[in-house]
């Protein structure tokens, strides 16, 4: 059955496949529209460049007017990512926008990656090694990133 | 499953050629930010300027009362139609096919494209709803102009076909509407080519040829007054029309509008949108007999369950289920009521009520089946169930990730 949501996610799907996105790739499991998996690719230049961190993103009816719950399959290493690949990112909070599409929010989630914001850190541990020791931030990360290819 | 290939059939602003980023851009820009369709009663809100369908962005002020673009504080009573947009939109929308197909097939010649816009933008004014009627109308259309082209070429106005005369008074175009047998006879070389996208064109672009023609015949034959059933006055030609005839008359004789009037396709848009606003009342009156009172937003805490179930029979919305479910069933009514009156054809209120009991039965159904399967991942807060799903969905992630990688290597030589 066609509901405003169900359409939008299908819009969603082909905006998706019609972009020629750089690293994020995104689909409706084929047994329910309302679940979706997504890859993001970690941004070039980043700790986490090369790693295919994998995504589930979980709609309900009331999308677009409510964001999406958005969790990291794939074991992250971030200020703004909880231990349980849970994010902590005001888009997919209090400032969703039902203007926003799957493809905005994957893009989002990966500039994410790119700038981390460790004045709202998740997880404590990689928000402080972020601001004060890079180095070992960076070898925590680029552990996640070999782990993702398996 | 189903939802996934049917997302195919989708238009969408991908559909034009990347070579053309400003049709794709200008598709993009006449759809709403919210729903990604083509608007649906624009409306434009006061402060930022930002346009949204109607009932889109008043279900989202329901929530929160912010621009959903911008994020600037919004009340619904600034939102203001924007009926331009709505113009543009149809216009569009009515060529969008025919250029796509021009786009992609050589063999339409530039004067096909000005008559068939002619007719798909007029039938783009119709509104969606129609679009089903339209098409079987459009073959039928399709073989009368057909043959009436031909009845004209041969300028024999003494056919034996004329001598019904409710087909006189609707003019040359309705003459052989059920004459099928003729028209196989005549030979049209690019037709199978086209025929699926390109029926108005053939049609109009046979009419174009006739219009001067049929015009004349239509005004002179147009008066007389012998009638067997009820006759109205087209508003487009004022020529008196038997009533059953009335909305095929008037799909010829507006999309005759644009052929003589090509310079400006918008007005000529509006001008049939303006025809065709007294053809769809007498509908919806007809419907109408039922007029339900103007929905206020209410303090739901504030009312018992039993008041509200009473200020829901008194607007006219069942008045059924528990306090949850009127509520929410009267925030959508509020909604659907307001933004059906922003349009520039509202349809009845029984057609309202009819949409209302089709959106809650597709939410209460999609909401049971949904939430069977979101059980498990909505109680994904422990990472072993993510993990689980990740390796149940293993070979789906394998090919989004092998989609993202060769994205990226299809990106990276253009971008050095």
């Amino acid at each position: 059955m066609s509901t405003p949501c169900r359409r939008r996610l299908m819009r969603d799907f082909k905006r998706l496949q019609g972009e020629s996105n750089s690293g994020i790739s995104g689909a409706p499991c084929p047994d329910n529209i309302m679940v979706w998996n997504a890859v993001i690719f970690g941004p070039a230049d980043t700790p986490f460049e090369d790693g295919t961190f994998k995504l589930v993103l979980t709609f309900d009816e009331s999308y677009p007017n409510k964001p999406p719950t958005v969790k990291f399959a794939s074991r992250m290493f971030h200020p703004n990512v909880y231990a349980n690949g849970e994010l902590c990112l005001d888009i997919l909070q209090n400032r969703w926008s039902p203007t926003y599409d799957v493809a905005a929010i994957l893009t989002s989630i990966q500039s994410l990656l790119h700038d981390p914001n460790p004045t709202s850190p998740a997880h404590v541990e990689a928000a402080n090694l972020y601001r004060e020791n890079r180095k070992e931030y960076t070898r925590r990360v680029r552990e996640t990133v070999e782990e993702s290819w398996e | 499953m189903d939802g996934i290939a049917s997302s195919f059939e989708l238009d969408d602003p991908s559909d034009w050629p990347s070579t053309l980023p400003h049709l794709r851009e200008l598709d993009n820009l006449l759809r709403c930010p919210i729903c990604k369709e083509y608007f649906n009663t624009a409306m434009v809100t006061g402060g930022c300027g930002h346009t949204f369908c109607s009932l889109c962005v008043r279900r989202c002020l329901t929530q929160e009362t912010k621009c959903p673009s911008c994020r600037a504080p919004l009340n619904k009573s600034e939102l203001r139609p924007n009926r331009l947009v709505d113009n543009l939109m149809r216009t569009f929308k009515g060529g969008r096919q025919l250029l796509l197909n021009s786009l992609t097939k050589s063999n339409s010649t530039p004067t096909n494209s000005i008559s068939n816009n002619a007719e798909t933008v007029f039938s783009g004014c119709r509104g969606k709803s129609a679009s089903k009627e339209e098409s079987t109308l459009r073959k039928r259309q399709r073989i009368s102009t057909r043959s009436s082209a031909r009845i004209s070429n041969e300028a024999n106005n003494e056919n034996p076909a004329f001598a019904d005369s409710d087909a006189m008074q609707n003019g040359l175009s309705f003459v052989v509407l059920d004459d099928d047998g003729d028209i196989g006879v005549e030979s049209d070389e690019n037709y199978t080519d086209n025929e699926r996208d390109f029926v108005p064109a053939k049609s109009n672009n046979k009419k174009i040829d006739d219009t001067r023609r049929t015009e004349e015949s239509t005004a002179s034959v147009g008066i007389t007054p012998q009638q067997q059933d009820t006759k109205v006055h087209c508003p487009n030609c004022k020529q008196l029309v038997s009533q059953s005839l009335i909305n095929r008359h008037l799909d010829r004789c507006l999309s005759s509008l644009p052929s003589s009037n090509e310079s400006s396709s918008v007005s000529a848009v509006s001008q049939a949108k303006k025809h065709l606003a007294p053809m769809l009342k007498p509908q919806s009156k007809r419907a109408a007999t039922l007029a339900l009172p103007k929905p206020t937003k209410l303090a739901y805490s504030l009312l018992s369950e039993s008041k509200l179930r009473r200020t829901l029979k008194d607007l006219g919305i069942p008045p059924k289920g528990d306090k949850n479910q009127m509520q929410t069933r009267h925030i959508e009514w509020v909604n659907m009521y307001l933004a059906n009156e922003d349009s520039e054809s509202p349809v009845s209120h029984r057609a309202l009520l009819k949409q209302l009991a089709a959106w809650e039965e597709s939410m209460a159904s999609n909401q049971g089946e949904s939430g069977a399967k979101q059980q498990p991942s909505s109680q994904q807060s422990s990472s072993t169930s993510v993990t689980d799903h990740a390796a149940k969905y293993a070979d789906s992630f394998a090919t989004l990730v092998a989609q993202a990688s060769s994205a990226m290597r299809t990106k990276d030589p253009s971008c050095e």
